[in-house]
């Protein structure tokens, strides 16, 4: 059995962010399936109609988006169904050093973790151990 | 000649009337159409032929040509044979379209045919087509006849009232006429249910049957009967009411025409037809009944009935003469009938005989015939001539028993008279509803005064009883038949004709009349005159009564003494002074009510009184109570007739009261020396009669200095003369006076004094002088003053309402809070009215009402609007006073707290802006570190690759990429942040005026590239107001970002429309931005739009700055901006500016 691909999703309106959470995604795993979106719209229906060949899929979601919130899309994802709920693993990536903001997201069943930005080797690390 | 054939016979079939057939030929290929035209001339049809070859010219040929046959390929260029049939049936082109084609299989052209093509021939074959288009052209006229001529057959049926209908062999109903049709409408019975084309009448009649419908049942059976050829025609009457109206209808079924497969129904209405003929049924069976209850009365009549001839002998006679006559009919007929009649009534007879040939009707007449056994028969007859059969017919009855009845009735009536007129009452009977007189006995007309009132009735012969309800009580003894008593009445008549009313008492009886059968005919009377007794009664009740009252009434205590000196009448004054019930006083000795000093007095008294003295003198009775009573009495003594004592008369007058008044006096006197206030009393002229102690202390003059002289002189000040000259005279009118008044002393100094005058009248109740209290409040002047001062700097004024009255009082600085007038005389409705909000209103209403229902006091702050339309704050103060438990006056204090209440209000406004302004700056602080957050983060990522990986070439250059991006972006967000931070400088900037359109334009040169790409356009329209006096900087920002803002969230493919206007509305400046882009929902984002860096579009670039700038300055310039906005309709930003 070869090792699967990890496969992460990104969701963040900055696209330089996206570029550079891609870049470091592929130094640190060599070669990873990655979905980015800037509009979470999108993101959101990538997940209600994409099947998934490799879960658990990565989301790391940022929080200060303009049409809806990281917090309005953890709302929209929770009605989602089970099958597809099962197969994410939710990071918030956050340049906020809000505690507010930390501290909801630590709250969120949902929510795997807090991540501030920028992500590093390290901490990905620590997402797989 | 011939020509005239022709026309009439054109006239006939219009057909002829054109000598060409036009042909509209549509053919593709022109060498056919030339052969097709060579056919038709050769096939001597007179044509005209327009050829055509595709769609296009075809559809114009329609609408000139008017062709009377078309002829057409069956394809030609993008048009087919089928398509052409359409168009022409869509136009409403009714000519036959003959199929002119090369090819075509059988099972098309069946198609085409189908679908209204008139005929088809083949390009090879075409001999046969000048006899097609004959043909067709033929068939078409005829069709269009036959249309019409269904048509008008249509409108007949459908103008007949009968409901009409065509029915098949299988029942399904083929046609109907329009009153058919309708019938359901109008009426809306079943029995014959009316459908509509297309139902089973079949079934329907047949689903009528199972429920028991017989009518039906036969007239099913009649239609089939025709169907089965058994008969032409079926015809049956039939019943079907409604609610409303009874309705009979003739149904009947005929064939149709020569067609045995269909039957024509019809349900005519037959209803007054029918009517008349059950009337016509009706009145035969009347007449048949009549006719036989006729001949069985003629044979069972016991009158005589017979017919005379002209010579006077009995022709008929019926069986009846035997017993009225003794003779019988046989014996009678043929012998003169004037052989029979009583000899002294043949010449009445004669006569009446004569009158009755001659035409002249005599109704009944009497005579007397002789009886076979000799006894006179009185006879009533009627007779009738008849001159055709010269014959008289008589009917003649036996009045024996009628004549002896009305002798009794005649005697009885004469007794009855006879009773009537010597009958010591007035008696009298009055017949039917409007009582007129009857009879009367004389006693009757003697009482009333009249004579000859036989005949008239009562109203007429008595006018004046009328409204004393006498009539009434006729109308109700004749109408009830219940008798009416009268007992002592009260009867005022004209006895002595001369207009003046008498009075009069009676007793007297109404009694309803009846005759034989039991019906009230009229009321007699009974009547007797009590006037007499009754006057005398009256005058004795009257002199007791007043005897009874004088002595009832009298202020003086009575008694009356026997010789023993016991009490035998008491009246009520007495009682009242003693105390005691009048059944405690009588019989009693009047000793009883004294001690035993008086008991001595009263003894000797009574001695004197047995000698005859009569005498006044004092004495003291004893009350139940015990007080002791004096009394001055004036006794008399009384003797009988014998000169024997019987007793005396005592008029006793209790005169404790006069005594301790007397006392009393004294002690007023003393009083009003004691009191601090002074009391002057004058005579009507002014001139003093009383000066108390005060008044000595108060004015300087003594007691002795003072009365005698005239107060004028004594009191008034000069300024104050004319004021007292005339409070006196109103004094003198019996008014009383008080109020303030500036008063004089001996020494010639003034001090105010508050004065009470009023009138005294004497005992007899006459004015006869004038009292005056009076005291000096200078101290209570002083602290009014001051008061008035104090409340003046606290700008507390006071109120008062009457609440019995309603009036209200307001003090000076409650006027000057409202800032009314001086003089304002004020009401609780102003008072109310002038408080600003509804709310306000309810308030202070609620709050006196409470104060005056249960006396709760309020303390409440309120705006009102005061007489010059200046909004202020108050605090008004209200408290109830009551008395008895009833609130008699509600009064309070008012307070200007408009300068408190605005600083609180400013205050509370600063307060919030504070609170507002610091969560603005922690909403600030976190976005702004969010938004310098995240590009830092960025760097730090980019530059953490840049460092510690192994890149390759392609890496660097997208990590050294995205590093200088997010420098970019920090960069941008320390410019916003300064931008933001300029604002709170910017604003104390220098203000100008700036002009709208102008700014508009200059906008519009500085964004040209972004407007002209989307053609997005700029409506202003500034004609109300086009300038401002601002900061120009804001202004221009504020535009700016309102502009770009609408064309950047513009719809995609439609050109952004901005519409800018400016309005003026109680000096404020209104500007409105309305676009027609995108929207937002506002529900769901609400004032967040404003927000920094709030966005709400993901597809246009954007900070999220540009709104939250505009607000920052809008408001910074003292204005206020508000937003209305629905999703993909567009959005509306309001901004107001205080100009």
């Amino acid at each position: 059995m070869g090792k699967a691909i990890r496969h992460f999703l990104l969701v963040d309106d900055d696209a330089i962010n996206n570029v550079l959470t891609k870049m470091i995604l592929k130094k640190s795993f060599g070669e990873v399936q990655i979905n980015a979106f800037t509009v979470p719209e999108e993101g959101l229906e990538f997940m209600k109609s994409e099947p998934i060949n490799n879960p658990p899929v990565i989301l790391l979601l940022d929080i200060n988006m303009p049409t809806i919130s990281g917090w309005e899309y953890l709302d929209a994802f929770e009605l989602f169904d089970p099958t597809i709920k099962m197969k994410y693993e939710i990071y918030i990536l956050s340049s906020s050093v809000d505690p507010k903001d930390i501290n909801r997201a630590k709250e969120n069943p949902l929510v795997k973790d807090f991540i501030e930005k920028p992500i590093n080797n390290e901490i990905l690390r620590k997402m797989f151990v | 000649m011939n020509q005239h054939l022709l026309q009439k016979n054109a006239s006939k079939n219009p057909h002829y009337l054109k000598t060409r057939v036009k042909v509209l030929h549509l053919e593709g290929i022109f060498e056919d159409a030339e052969r097709i035209n060579r056919v038709l001339k050769k096939g001597r049809i007179n044509c005209e032929i327009l050829v055509v070859n595709n769609k296009c010219t075809f559809l114009e040929a329609l609408s000139y040509f008017a062709p009377d046959i078309i002829l057409t390929d069956h394809v030609t260029p993008n048009f087919k044979s089928t398509q052409v049939i359409e168009t022409a049936k869509m136009r409403g082109i009714n000519v036959p379209i003959i199929l002119v084609t090369s090819e075509l299989c059988d099972e098309k052209a069946i198609e085409i045919l189908n679908q209204g093509a008139a005929d088809y021939l083949f390009k090879d074959r075409l001999n046969r087509l000048p006899y097609a288009v004959q043909n067709a052209i033929d068939k078409n006229r005829l069709k269009l006849q036959l249309c019409e001529t269904e048509k008008s057959n249509l409108d007949v049926l459908s103008s007949l009232s009968s409901h009409i209908a065509l029915v098949s062999f299988d029942g399904t109903l083929v046609a109907v006429n329009k009153a058919w049709e309708e019938y359901d409408v109008n009426n809306g019975t079943k029995c014959f249910e009316r459908l509509s084309v297309g139902s089973n009448y079949f079934d329907v009649c047949k689903e009528a049957i199972t429920y028991g419908d017989c009518v039906t049942a036969e007239a099913l059976a009649g239609i089939k009967s025709i169907l089965k050829s058994k008969k032409p025609y079926f015809e049956m009457e039939y019943a079907s009411h409604s609610t409303e109206q009874e309705q009979w209808f003739l149904f009947s079924a005929r064939t149709y025409g020569s067609n045995t497969n269909k039957v024509v129904i019809s349900h005519q209405n037959i209803t007054e037809r029918k009517i008349a003929e059950n009337e016509l049924i009706n009145t035969t069976v009347e007449l048949q009944q009549t006719l036989a209850k006729f001949t069985k009365i003629l044979d069972s009549s016991l009158d005589v009935i017979c017919t005379i001839n002209r010579e006077g002998e009995f022709v008929n006679v019926s069986a009846a003469s035997q017993k009225a006559w003794g003779y019988k009919s046989k014996d009678l007929v043929g012998s003169k009938f004037m052989g029979f009649v009583h000899p002294q009534d043949i010449e009445i007879t004669n006569k009446a005989t004569e009158k009755i040939i001659k035409g002249r009707k005599i109704p009944i007449f009497e005579n007397r015939f002789i009886h076979k056994n000799g006894r006179i028969v009185p006879l009533l007859w009627s007779v009738n001539w008849d001159e055709k059969l010269g014959l008289l017919c008589c009917i003649a009855k036996d009045i024996t028993e009628k004549i002896s009845l009305e002798r009794a009735i005649e005697n009885e009536r004469d007794q009855f008279y006879d009773v009537l007129l010597k009958a010591p009452s007035a008696i009298g009977v009055i017949k039917g509803k409007n009582h007129v007189f009857d009879m009367a006995n004389p006693l009757y007309l003697q009482l009333i005064g009249k004579n000859d009132i036989i005949g008239k009735s009562v109203i007429e012969v008595l006018p004046e009883v009328i409204e004393q309800g006498f009539v009434a009580m006729l109308d109700k003894v004749y109408q009830t038949g219940e008798p009416y008593i009268g007992k002592e009445a009260l009867v005022k008549i004209d006895k002595n004709n001369n207009g003046e009313l008498v009075e009069m008492y009676m007793d007297f009886v109404f009694q309803a009349f009846k005759n034989g059968k039991g019906e009230t005919e009229g009321v007699s009377f009974f009547i007797n005159d009590i006037t007499e007794q009754v006057f005398s009664n009256k005058k004795i009740k009257k002199s007791e009564k007043q005897y009874r009252q004088i002595v009832e009434t009298a202020q003086e205590g009575i008694w009356l003494l026997d010789e023993n000196q016991r009490i035998i009448f008491v009246n009520k004054k007495m009682c009242e002074i003693l105390e005691y019930t009048e059944e405690e006083i009588l019989c009693k000795e009047h000793l009883y009510f004294m001690d035993e000093c008086e008991k001595k007095k009263a003894l000797k008294a009574i001695k004197r009184r047995k000698r005859g003295i009569a005498e006044s003198y004092e004495l003291a009775f004893k009350s139940k109570t015990g007080k002791h009573i004096l009394t001055s009495i004036s006794a008399n003594p009384i003797f009988d007739d014998s000169s024997k004592y019987k007793g005396s008369l005592g008029m006793v007058s209790d005169i404790t009261e006069k005594k301790i008044a007397e006392g009393n006096n004294r002690f007023k006197a003393n009083l009003l020396n004691t009191i601090g206030q002074a009391a002057i009393a004058t005579d009507l002229d002014g001139v003093v009669t009383y000066w108390n102690k005060a008044a000595e202390n108060a004015y300087g003059w003594t007691h002795e200095e003072a009365v005698g002289t005239n107060i004028m002189h004594l009191t008034t000040s000069n300024s104050t003369k004319q004021q007292a000259t005339e409070i006196m005279k109103d004094l003198k009118n019996g008014h009383t006076w008080s109020g303030e008044f500036e008063v004089q002393r001996k020494d010639g100094s003034y001090f105010p004094a508050s004065v009470a005058n009023s009138p005294i009248y004497n005992e007899n109740n006459e004015l006869s002088g004038i009292i005056g209290i009076s005291s000096d409040i200078t101290e209570k002047k002083k602290l009014e003053a001051l008061l008035d001062k104090s409340n003046r700097l606290a700008r507390i004024g006071s109120w008062e309402i009457d609440v019995k009255s309603g009036s209200v009082f307001w003090s000076d600085i409650t006027k000057e809070i409202r800032e009314a007038d001086p003089d304002f005389i004020p009401d609780l409705k102003t008072g109310i009215g002038f408080f600003a909000k509804d709310n306000d209103k309810e308030v202070i209403s609620n709050r006196l009402q409470e104060c005056i229902d249960s006396g709760i006091p309020w303390d409440e702050e309120l705006e009102i609007m005061t007489f010059k339309g200046n909004m202020k704050w108050v605090r008004t103060i209200g408290e109830a006073e009551f008395f008895n438990g009833e609130c008699i006056k509600v009064y309070g204090s008012f307070q200007d707290i408009t300068e408190r209440k605005k600083a609180e209000i400013e205050r509370v406004k600063m307060v919030s802006d504070i609170i507002q302004r610091n969560s603005d700056l922690e909403q600030f602080s976190y976005i702004v570190s969010h938004n310098l957050r995240a590009p830092t983060a960025n760097i730090i990522g980019f530059a953490g690759i840049l460092l510690n990986e192994n890149l390759t070439p392609e890496e660097q250059r997208e990590s050294l990429m995205g590093l200088s991006s997010s420098v970019a972006v920090l960069d941008d967000v320390i410019k916003d942040i300064n931008t933001i931070l300029q604002i709170q400088k910017e604003v104390h900037e220098k203000k100008e005026t700036i002009v709208f359109s102008k700014l508009v334009d200059d906008i519009m040169i500085s964004i040209q590239k972004l407007v002209i790409k989307p053609r997005a356009r700029i409506v202003c329209d500034f004609s109300e107001v086009d300038k401002i006096y601002s900061l120009k900087i804001y202004i221009y920002s504020i535009f700016y970002n309102l502009i770009i803002n609408s064309i950047k969230y513009g719809k995609p493919n439609k050109p952004p429309i901005i519409d800018i206007k400016s309005r003026n509305e109680n000096g404020k400046i209104i500007l409105t931005f309305k676009d027609n882009g995108l929207g937002i929902d506002i529900d769901a984002i609400g004032t967040k739009i404003f927000g920094l860096y709030n966005r709400f579009h993901s597809h246009v670039e954007g900070k999220g700055m540009g709104l939250f700038m505009v607000k920052a300055q809008v408001e910074l310039l003292g204005g206020t901006i508000a937003v209305s906005s629905e999703l993909n309709k567009g959005t509306e930003f309001t901004i107001i500016f205080d100009n």
